[in-house]
Parts: C-alpha cells; structure tokens; sequence
C-alpha cells in the first residue's frame, strides 16, 4: 500500500491541498449499499476481458470528515451572494431565496424520472405549464418553451427559430445584424445558427443608431439582435422605429433578455415588436448561479412562432390534464431530456412570491439602486452616458488611466481587498476601461453606502497609494495569479498514482 | 414585495441623491406606448403559500421509493451520500458565478480542477473541461469539434445511441455543414462491419454502454474510424467506467457523456451535467470553460480560468462555442460524489448495478414467461427483455397491482410493443428482485387465464 | 510602436515583405502590443494555397485570439516552426525571428493595395 501522491507536476511551494494530497489506498469516506464481492466478482465473469478496464481510475480514496473539511475549506475561498456585495454587471447577483431551494428539494420532484409516463408527472408537468403563461404575461409574448439550459443555449434556440421561420417561408436571408455593444454569445450563437454577422456601430450616445441600422439593412437580413436595456445600461428609446424597420425590410427582431431585470413586470419585449425573446431564470428569477451554473434560458415567441419551439413544450389537454408534446415545425430538441426542470421550479417559486406587483417593484428598486451608485461614486468615476441609467450603472477611469496608469483592472482588484466581488470590467467593449455595476435590487442603501465608501477609499488611493492598487489583492489565499504560464502550460488535471493496483 | 430591504426613509433618501421625485420617473427614458401602466395581473404568496402550492404539485407525481423503480434509459438513480448533499447546498458553492475573479474563487476553481482530474481518470484521456450542459449536448459539441478538426463532414452515429442524442445532434448542428449517417445495429450490439463506405469522415461515435445496456466493442469502432481517417468519439456512463475499458484503452480522442448517475437526483431530467474529455493535442478545439494550474508572484499555487480566448467573450463569431453558463454546481456535485464513494465505492457500485441487472434477467427468464431480446450481447446494467404482453400493458400493470415502475417502454423509440428495458442499480436488493419477479409472475399467470 | 521601413502592411496589423519570390508575413510591433504574451499560434500546413484576405492561421494570448490573414494571394511555402515553442519570439521580435509564414505570391500586383509604413503608422496611431 502507497499514499497516493501527485506525480505532476511538482508543487514545491505548495498551499494549496488537492483532494489527492488527502488520499490514502485503502482508505474509505462513504460506502454504498452494495453485494458480496463473491457475487459481484461471479457476475463480472460473464463480461469478455477485453471489455473490461485493465487499469482502475485513479479517483480519491480519503475519509469522510477529510472530505468534509477538504469541500468546506474549499468553499471559503470564494465570494458568494451569501457573504459579499456582488455587483457583477450584465449577471444579476441578486439574492437567492431559500423556499425556493427547500421547495426544489422536495421529494416528490428530486425522485421524479423524466421518462415516466405523463399521467404520472402531471404535479411537474403542471409546473412546466403554469411558468410557461407566467412568462408569456411577463414577455408578452404567445409562446414559451422552457427547454435551452442557459442564456446562449436560448439565444441558438431563438435564433434557430428564426432560422427556420425563413427556411420555411423561402426568404432566402442570412444575415443577422448585431450592434458592436452586443453580449458576446450573440454574434456567436448566431454563426452556430448558421447566420452570417454583420456588426453595426452604436451611436455616441451609447444607443443603436436608427441610420446606421438602416443603411445596413437588405435583402440579405434575416433580423437583427437587441438588448434592452443594452450593455450600456440605456433603454433604447428607438425601439419602436428599429423593430418596424426591420421588419419592413423582411426581418425578424430578437430580444437578449440579459438584462431583463430592468423591466421585468413594467415593460414587455413583445409591447416593442421582438419576434423572439430569450431570458436567463438564474438572472432575473432568482435561481442560484452556481459557481456558473445551471442557468435556464426560456424563449419566448410570437405568435406565428409557436409552431416552431423546440420539443417538448407542455400543453394543458382539453380534459385539464398536462402533457408534453413536439409543436408541428419544430426545430427539435434541445437537451437530452425536458430542459433543467430543477432550475424551473425556483423559478416558478420566485414568481409566485412575487406577483404582478412584487415584479413591478423589483424593476424599481434595480433601477433606483444602480441610479444611487452611479450618483453616489466620486468623481474619478465618469460618466460616459449622463446621470441616468437603467439597473446597471457604466462609469470608467479611461482619463485616470492615461494620466496614472492605474488600469480598471487594478480598481478591481483592489475592490476585493475591501471585501467587495468587483464589478464586470471591460464590458461593454466600446468604453475603455470600464465598470458595469449591477447592484440588484435585493441590497439596501448601507450596502450600496458601504461600496461607495470602498470606491471613494480607492480614488484616493489613486494618488496616495497607487502600489496598493498595482499589487492588489494582497488578503487573498492568492495574489494576481500568472495567466500566460497558466495558458501556456495548460496544466489543467492531476492524476493520482495508483500504479501498484490492478483490478479485481 | 419580497427580498426588497428599502424602507420608505431610503427610497426618500436615494431618490433625493438622484435627483428623481419617483421610482416611476426613472421609467420615463421608455417610451410610454411600450411601458405598462400598472403591475401585471397575478397575485403574490406568502412564503407558507409557495410552500403549499409546490407540496401539492409534487403529491401529483408519482414517486417510487429506491428498489422500486426499474426505469433507466439514460438517467439512473443511484446513492447519493448526505455530506454530499449538504455540501453542495453551500451557499459559498450555490451562490457565487463563474469565477472570473480568481482570487476570490478559489473553491469554485479548484472544485472544478478536481472535476476535470477525476473525469480524466475515469476516461483516461488527457484533458477535461468544466462541463457541458448534459450528456447529449456533450456529444453534439464532440461533434461540432470533430468537424471543426478535421475539416471533414461526415459522421457516424450508432443506431443504438439514445434518441434523444441522435436527435440534439440533429437540431443543433444546423450551422456546421455536417451529415449524420447511421451505423445500423445487430440485436442489442452495432453491427460496424455493416459500414463498407470508403472516403474519408470527421467522426465515427461509439456509445457504450448503448441504449440496451449492450457493451460495445471499442476496438471495432477505432478500427472503423482509422478507415476514414476520423476522430473516434467514445459516448460512456461514468460509473461503467470503473469496471468497463477506458476510451483512451481503445483508443478514443474524445469522450463525452452524460454526469448524472453520478449522484446527481433524477430531478425530471435536469439539472444534470455533461462531461467533456479528449486527447490533449485537441485542447484548444475543446468548448466551454477550462481551469488550468498556476502561480501567482510570490509562487503560490492557485487555479484560473484557461483559454479563455477560444471563448464567445473573445472571439465572438468566431468562438468555439456560444456556452458560457455551464453546470457547474452538478460538477462540484458529481466531484464529491467520486470523493466520498471513492475509487473502490465506484468500482462497488458498478459491479453491483450490472450483478443485480444480471440476476434479475436470470431470474425472469427462469421464472416467468420473459425471453431476453438478445441473449448473447454483454450488458452493463440494462438489458432488453421480451415480453408475451405489450410492454405498456404490463407497465400499467406493475405500476397498479405492485407500486413497481417496472422499465422502460421500448416501443417508445420505435421497437415491439412488447420490448422492455430494465435497469437495476445498487439501490435494487434481492428483495426487490423477489418483488419484481413475483408480481410480474402473477400478472403473466393471469394473462394465461385470460384475466390479463 | 515602431514600424518596419521596407515591409507593406495591412489594416488588420499584419506586415509582408516588400518584394522578393517568397516573401515572409507576420504581425506588426503594434499588434504585439495589443495582444500582449502570446502564449500560443496555430500555424497553416505548408502547400495551403489562400486567397488574399484568406486565414493563415490563428495567434492567442491569454485576453486576445485572432485570426492572421494574407495579405496577398499565394502558397505557403514555409513556416516558422520557432513558434510552436516559442509563441514569445513575436513579442520579443515581431519584425525579425517573430515572422510567421512564407508565402510565394501568386499575383504580386495586390501588393500595390498594401499600405505604405507611413500609411500604416498614421492608422495605427489614430
């Protein structure tokens, strides 16, 4: 018997504990209901040897309080909605109630296999159902398939609609246009769809320009992507213009729901002439980010859309039962089974919670924090698009960069010294040296007073003690850590030795 | 209102910062025409009553205890330990976002290093990445990588794949000039030989175990991919894998699959996780996100995110993918999982799952008037039986005369109405296997009696 | 920024020799700067014949990947195999052993739409 030790690469001045480190041969954490190892070894008989595996995997074999203690240290080392202000523009950090989590954690849905029998999941179907038409309402849209997993699994799915729709009625257009200040699943979720990307310039006040649009239109335009409000954190206040315009031109008009947080419950993609809608249920209804995941990314589609959605969408039968069926022009299927139901049923929960009016005024208070933080932040912060804004606040250091050199990306850093989660940086790409602010509208005004604070500490230390800000973060398990050894190296598993074991 | 702190002494407060009389004035940039007047109509609940609404959705599904559900197809319910279970409720796992500021995401970073590792381990290629989506949008993004490597556009898919993979494959590979041909089955095993086309492909796929349990030989798909030149992507169940031959044993560039049975909760079909592997010289074709190894200047150890470039952030049109939200608490699920069960918990679990299905196979066709499908084809732990009842009828008939979910309808994907596909984990005992085998004896009893 | 006097260049910052049968391509200092530590280039297989306008291959650094495009029509004849180790040496050398491809034009009149170096500067400045 050995201890199990990585055998690459070399960590010399290692802090960091792998669970390999921890791990003894022999050595058990949680053993599962299993038979002798006389019948299993008897019943393995059976299988050719040349299928069977000759080197066991070389997984952990470590107790389970080390386990325990490995995970929970593990989890100390990050920041979370839980534990920090997270005002990660363009995401949505906003609180993740926990009847949501008991609720999804029910029994009756945990233990609940995809492929029973319709009859016999009628209480999920029913789930499935009653999101659909809360969304419909919210997007004001006639359709909604709760299938794509994640915000750019929603936008292929929309635009593989779109894509469909103008197969089906032989338009023969292809081409999609993208404003500069786009989310980069866009342009990227548009190519897998197949479309060509034509990329149009924003005005200078950081909105779609309606000329600009409109020189680009053609024959060739197959619609165009939108985000409203866009990355700017402005409402594009053309929308109108810009939906009947392309529409005009045999386009269809698409809605990344990024940012649907600013609206949601006092304005609807479908009141603006969007065909089709995509929204991320881990932004605006509350489910859990995960450490990146599972999101769930709904479309929503106008009427002479519907027959397109994906499989399977649920429909409520004419006997008041629930099923899942494959609309007639379906563009197919998105996932294995029905789409991420376990995010559905948070997000469902969070709906029910808030009702009509709690929707109304979750809009308000995102939009009232971020106009706070962007009316609060010292001057070092401009503004590049005026003193309002939607639910997400721009400013940048583009002037204090030239003159001192100190990046936004130094600013951040610093930010989680003091104990913030730093804002998205360098989003939208066309203000240099930027922050997005989204503060969400679950953080009251001695958190948003307390960042603006750090902020304030900050700008002074521009001058005071730029070092500070360059070497930062100095509290942290880890410094700046080295990228370009990191891509270069591409040290990206560990494989434990276990040599010496053969299996059975 | 819920999970809103503003007191009215705040709202007052922030509004006269801003400048605004209202929250409504700071509407007034949307035009009035698109903006509503008032809330949408449906009513707010109380916590009590969100509560209420969803214990009464899930009495309306019908659940089935473990040992009473021989329903597989594609998502197993196995045994999950509870320190996995309270871990990954942690809200310092659950409520954090892909980390993009390193040093505070430490334990994100490393969880999902620790992911990569052990799915390394268990398909013994090269390198992994943080997780799809599922299984089967897994398998379309090997695809989709594959065509991209080998500038070619044809694929092989085993008929014996599970629908609904064939059928991700075909919706979301409509940008990519690809075609999907078929590699026909023999009873629950491909027939490669039955392929005698020549030229050249981007992937020949291999899913095995396949979608009737069979163990497929992947020496055989290798040879066939070798005829054309092409990439051999290996579709595999994560658990067979601690018994059954590694990929990168038979050769594999790519596997894929589906994270699932690795204790994730059956959940209705999702949130699960999918699982990326491959040969290290195809790194930078791989989707999704990757954590790598590094330093920071003081020579700490510590784990960032990695070629971030490929990514849609970056590259745009140009991206190797649009993912960008992947699954990552299910992969820190699934990587506790291998933790606390470990190498030989896995090892148990596996030989358990295919000894039980074996055993209840043996027993049936021993016992009852079932025939297995195709007798001679290895099985992991499924098989296909032959039934002298339509599979539907009999299903019905477990359900209400025993609580049994008794397998899956084959007819579902298209075979004989009286095919059924059972599984058998380790959460199925002997006893349950005496319980299987003597209700389904009464019923076939009485169908001879003509009751049935 | 510095600029090479007897190369042509590109709006997209790529650089070509100015004459000659087989003429070397690579990024301009400029480029480098904007990349910064290129930690990876995928090269083109040698015998690829493009088109002007055409990929010849990909450059990486850990916040940037594009794409490099020919400058003119032509084979490739040559690459600089350095690179594959080395990603750093266009940093270090983006003018000299940081070159990148060979090609042997096919039509050595698209040269002409090249920019002149005090063109390029102008536009890289700006």
């Amino acid at each position: 018997m050995t201890t199990a030790t990585p055998v690459e690469p070399q960590n010399e001045s290692a802090t960091v504990t792998l669970i390999g480190d921890v791990s003894s041969l022999g050595r058990r954490g949680v053993r599962p209901p299993v038979a002798s190892s006389e019948s299993r070894r008897a019943a393995l008989d059976g299988l050719p040897p040349e299928l069977r595996r000759a080197n066991p995997a070389a997984l952990p074999e470590v107790s389970e309080l080390d386990a325990i203690r490995h995970f929970t240290r593990l989890s100390q080392k990050n920041f979370s909605i839980d534990g920090q202000f997270y005002p990660l523009g363009s995401c949505t950090m906003k609180y993740n109630p926990r009847i949501n989590e008991k609720v999804a954690a029910m029994p009756g849905f945990l233990r609940c296999h995809p492929l029973q029998d319709d009859a016999d999941t009628q209480g999920s179907l029913r789930i499935f159902h009653d999101l659909q038409e809360i969304l419909c309402q919210v997007l004001g849209m006639g359709g909604v398939t709760l299938a794509p997993a994640a915000g750019a699994h929603g936008e292929f799915a929309g635009m593989a609609i779109i894509r469909a729709w103008h197969l089906a009625n032989n338009t023969g257009r292809d081409e999609v246009l993208i404003p500069d200040s786009a989310h980069g699943t866009n342009p990227a979720s548009a190519a897998l769809a197949g479309f060509k990307v034509r990329e149009i310039k924003s005005g200078a006040d950081g909105r779609v320009s309606v000329d600009a649009l409109r020189a680009a239109l053609g024959p060739k335009t197959a619609g165009i992507m939108l985000t409203n409000p866009n990355t700017c954190g402005l409402f594009e206040t053309s929308i109108r213009e810009i939906a009947d315009a392309v529409h005009e031109a045999g386009g269809l008009v698409y809605y990344d729901g990024a940012n649907l947080n600013a609206i949601v419950g006092r304005a609807r993609p479908g009141d603006m002439g969007f065909d089709v809608v995509h929204m991320n249920l881990h932004k605006t209804f509350s489910t859990p980010h995960g450490g990146g995941g599972p999101g769930a990314g709904p479309v929503g589609v106008c009427e002479k859309l519907v027959p397109f959605l994906p499989a399977p969408h649920v429909r409520k039968t004419a006997e008041g039962r629930f099923d899942f069926h494959t609309p007639d022009q379906s563009i197919g299927r998105m996932m294995g089974f029905h789409g991420n139901a376990g995010v559905l049923v948070r997000a469902l929960a969070y709906a029910l919670a808030q009702g009509g009016q709690g929707l109304w005024d979750v809009a308000g208070h995102a939009v009232l924090n971020a106009n706070y933080v962007l009316n609060r932040l010292p001057a070092l912060f401009e503004r590049p698009f005026g003193d309002r804004c939607m639910h997400e606040a721009l400013v940048t250091i583009r002037r204090t960069e030239k003159e001192t050199g100190i990046k936004a990306f130094d600013v951040a850093k610093r930010l989680l010294d003091l104990g913030f989660h730093a804002p998205t940086i360098y989003f939208p790409l066309l203000v240099p040296e930027c922050f997005l602010i989204e503060p969400t509208e679950t953080e009251s005004k001695e958190t948003l007073d307390q960042f603006v604070a750090a902020m304030e500490q900050i700008a002074a230390e521009v001058r005071s003690a730029p070092e500070l800000l360059k070497s930062a973060p100095s509290t942290k398990p880890t410094g700046r850590l080295d990228e370009v050894s990191a891509a270069k190296e591409l040290n990206v598993c560990c494989r434990w030795d276990y040599e010496e074991v053969k299996l059975g | 209102m819920a999970y809103i702190p503003h007191t009215d002494a705040d709202r007052s407060a922030m509004l006269a910062t801003i400048g605004a009389r209202s929250i409504d004035e700071l509407f007034e940039g949307i035009p009035a025409s698109v903006r509503l007047a008032r809330p949408l109509d449906f009513p707010a609940r109380s916590e009590f009553e969100v509560d209420r609404y969803f214990e009464e959705r899930a009495a309306e599904n019908r659940v089935y205890t473990p040992g009473r559900s021989f329903l597989g197809a594609g998502a197993y319910a196995h045994f999950t330990p509870a320190a996995v279970l309270h871990l990954v409720q942690r809200g310092e796992f659950m409520t954090c976002y892909t980390p993009y500021q390193a040093e505070v995401s430490q334990g994100t970073l490393q969880m999902i290093f620790e992911f990569q590792s052990h799915m390394c381990a268990l398909t013994g290629l090269d390198v992994a990445n943080a997780s799809l989506y599922d299984g089967a949008t897994a398998l379309c993004e090997a695809v989709a990588m594959a065509v991209r490597h080998t500038r070619e556009r044809v694929v092989y898919i085993p008929e014996l794949l599970l629908p609904a993979y064939r059928e991700v494959c075909e919706a979301q590979l409509v940008g990519l000039d690809v075609e999907l041909r078929t590699i026909p089955a023999r009873g629950a095993l491909t027939d490669w030989a039955a392929i005698q086309d020549i030229g050249k492909a981007a992937a020949v796929v291999i899913a095995t175990p396949n979608r009737l349990g069979g163990i497929e030989d992947g020496r055989a798909a290798r040879a066939l991919a070798n005829r054309f030149g092409a990439l051999l992507i290996a579709c595999v169940n994560p658990t067979s894998l601690a018994i059954l031959a590694a990929p990168s044993e038979y050769g594999a560039d790519i596997a894929v699959g589906e994270a699932q049975p690795l204790g994730l909760p059956l959940s209705f079909g999702g949130p699960y996780a999918g699982f990326f592997t491959c040969k290290r010289e195809l790194i930078r074709k791989m989707p999704g996100r990757i954590v790598g190894r590094t330093k920071d200047a003081q020579g700490r150890d510590g784990f960032v995110l990695t070629l971030q470039a490929r990514e849609q952030h970056i590259r745009r049109d140009k991206a190797t993918s649009n993912i960008c939200t992947n699954q990552g608490l299910f992969a820190a699920l699934a990587t506790m999982y291998l933790t606390f069960v470990g190498r030989e918990g896995l090892v148990e679990v596996a030989e358990t799952s295919l000894l039980r299905t074996s055993r209840l196979a043996a027993r049936l066709v021993a016992e009852t008037p079932i025939s297995r499908y195709e007798s001679n084809a290895p099985h992991f732990h499924e098989v296909a039986l032959r039934l002298p009842i339509s599979s539907a009828k009999f299903l019905a008939e477990m359900r209400d005369t025993a609580g049994i979910l008794a397998g899956f309808d084959l007819s579902r994907w298209g075979y004989d109405a009286n095919l059924l596909l059972v599984n058998c984990t380790e959460l199925v005992t002997e006893r349950d296997i005496d319980a299987y085998v003597a209700a389904a004896r009464a019923i076939l009893a009485r169908r001879e009696n003509g009751a049935v | 920024m510095s600029v090479h006097q007897d190369y042509l260049y590109t709006e997209s910052h790529e650089w070509i020799e100015a004459s000659g049968d087989v003429r070397r391509i690579g990024i301009t200092d400029h480029a480098q700067h904007l990349f910064g530590d290129i930690v990876f280039t995928e090269l083109p297989e040698v015998g690829r014949v493009v088109k002007k306008g055409d990929s010849l291959g990909t450059i990486e650094s850990p916040k940037a990947a594009s794409d490099l495009y020919a400058p003119i029509s032509g084979e490739v004849v040559e690459v600089n195999t350095v690179l594959n180790g080395a990603p750093e040496t266009i940093n270090q050398s983006p003018y000299g052993d940081g070159w990148i491809v060979k090609l042997r034009p096919s039509d050595p009149s698209e040269a002409e739409a090249l920019l002149s170096p005090d063109k390029y500067e102008e536009i890289a400045e700006g």
